[in-house]
Order: C-alpha cells, then sequence, then structure tokens
C-alpha cells in the first residue's frame, strides 16, 4: 500500500514536471511597443519604477500611505514587482499585471484627487530623471491617470 | 502500528500537498517583475537630513551615496527633507547602509513614522509564499 502511494506521488511529480517544464510559451515572449523599447524595456521599466518608488517615499505628502510598507523588503519588491508589470503592460510590453484591480488595491484608502496627481508628478519626474522624452512622458502620464476613476475615492 | 499508519498517512498527505503546489507553481511562468525582485530584491532606507543643509551639500550628499555599486537610487526631497535610499541588500545591510549616508553627516537620522496613514496593500506574508512558488517554478 505505501509502495503503491510512493509509486503514485512520483509518477504525478515526474509527469507534471516534464509537462510543465517543456511548455513553449517561454519562447514566445512578444518585443513589446516602440514605447516599450524606448523607455529601455524591462531594465529602462525597473530603473524608473525604483526611482519612481523612492521619489513617492521622500514626497511628504504621499510617504503616509508608505510608511509601514518600507519597512518590509518583502513589501517593496512585492510593491515594485506590480508597479513593473502594471507599467510594462500599459506601455506594450510583455509585462502582464497579474496583481488586485485598481479599485480592489485602493478600496478604503481614502485617496484624494489631490493625492493622485501628485504621484503622477513624482512618477512624471521618474520618467524625466530617466532621459524619457516630453512626448513619452505625456503619453505614459495619460495613460496612468485612467487609473484615476478607480483609485481616487 | 497505528502510529506508523497515522505517520504514513500524514507524510503521504504532505507529499500531495507539495506536488499541488507544485503544480499549481508551474501553471504559469513568473510574470517579468516578480522574476526581477526574487532574483534580485531591494531595499529602502528613509532617513531624515538636516533642514539647514544647502543646495551644494545635498549634491554632495547625493553623490556620496551614489557612488556606491550597492545603490540604485538615491532621492532627496528637500521640502520634506527626506531622503530615500535604494539598495542592493545582498551586498550592504540596512545598518552598513545607514553607516554610510551617515559618514557623510552625521546628523542625518533614520526616520521615525507617526502618522502611518491607511497603507499601501501589498502583503509580505503573500510575497513570501509567492518566493516559495517562485522557486519551485520551472517556467522562469
Amino acid at each position: 500500500m505505501k509502495k503503491q502511494i510512493l509509486r503514485i506521488a512520483s509518477c504525478l511529480l515526474i509527469s507534471s514536471t516534464i509537462l510543465l517544464a517543456c511548455n513553449k510559451d517561454d519562447n514566445n515572449m512578444p518585443v513589446g511597443s516602440e514605447l516599450y523599447q524606448r523607455l529601455g524595456g524591462n531594465a529602462g521599466i525597473t530603473k524608473v519604477v525604483d526611482d519612481g518608488v523612492a521619489i513617492v517615499v521622500a514626497d511628504p505628502q504621499l510617504a503616509p500611505y508608505f510608511a509601514i510598507t518600507i519597512q518590509s523588503q518583502e513589501r517593496v519588491d512585492a510593491l515594485k514587482a506590480n508597479i513593473v508589470d502594471l507599467l510594462g503592460q500599459t506601455v506594450g510590453g510583455p509585462e502582464v499585471y497579474t496583481g488586485l484591480s485598481m479599485k480592489a488595491a485602493h478600496v478604503g484608502m481614502g485617496i484624494e484627487d489631490d493625492d493622485f496627481t501628485q504621484f503622477l508628478v513624482d512618477f512624471t519626474q521618474a520618467l524625466q530623471d530617466n532621459g524619457v522624452s516630453p512626448e513619452d512622458q505625456a503619453t505614459i502620464g495619460a495613460a496612468l491617470e485612467s487609473f484615476r476613476v478607480d483609485i481616487v475615492e | 502500528m497505528i502510529l506508523k499508519k497515522t505517520g504514513w498517512i500524514f507524510l503521504s498527505i504532505l507529499g500531495l500537498l507539495f506536488v499541488s503546489f507544485f503544480v499549481y507553481a508551474n501553471l504559469k511562468p513568473p510574470t517579468l517583475g516578480e522574476k526581477l525582485y526574487m532574483a534580485h530584491p531591494t531595499q529602502i532606507v528613509v532617513m531624515l537630513v538636516p533642514e539647514k543643509m544647502n543646495m551644494a551639500d545635498s549634491a554632495s550628499l547625493i553623490q556620496h551615496i551614489k557612488k556606491e555599486a550597492f545603490v540604485s537610487s538615491a532621492i532627496l526631497n528637500r521640502t520634506s527633507h527626506i531622503l530615500c535610499v535604494t539598495f542592493d541588500p545582498a551586498r550592504v545591510n540596512r545598518q552598513e547602509m545607514i553607516h554610510n549616508i551617515q559618514a557623510f553627516d552625521s546628523n542625518i537620522t533614520e526616520r521615525i513614522i507617526t502618522n502611518p496613514g491607511p497603507q499601501c496593500p501589498v502583503d509580505g506574508a503573500l510575497y513570501t509564499i509567492a518566493k516559495f512558488k517562485y522557486a519551485l517554478n520551472l517556467r522562469k
């Protein structure tokens, strides 16, 4: 009986390993839009997000929203991973955002219009500091602006 | 005899749970954001600089911090006097980073939060589970 269970478990593990590891979708990553390429792809977006989060955390108006988050490495990395995926997806990259919807993620936080506007100002600063052209800053700003209706209460 | 049987049942359940979690971990490849920060975690320190620090000293401070290869970002907000430094925790720990900053000016202190407000809803515990899931993911 025990040997039977062990055999079944081993077969399950081996077959799932083979089936999943051999999946070909990993080789079919789309290259991404021109805007995504101009931003420097995933590496460029990551630099923008690192700077953007730092600017937001240093912003006296927005710092209270992140006061506890920044004390935990896991929470900071989870936040950045989500923003990288969201921004990458927004600008036509291969990133896929799998976090909560903007509405679900921000419900109950009492975020005001001014706070969201300041967030956009801070992120635009990060784009500028990383050499993103004014035209591309405006395009990305407009895309992020579309989240206002879900985030502001 | 009963103990042995219980032990086997318990091990079988654990094994089944592990196999199920392994399959779940491999259903989708990790997102690019996850791959990035799982492979290269970052950490932040937030400090307060003296209000009297002038523009020249502020620029020198940022230069002092950014010259280290383990620092990926250093931002000083001159209105709030908040300094935010992002660094690689694999190359320097938090205390060493703080000492590195204070080597420029010992009056720079760690910022103590007095009014946290509603928090950005990322869950540290869930991210820890995500790290375990990432470790088991063969599609990364």
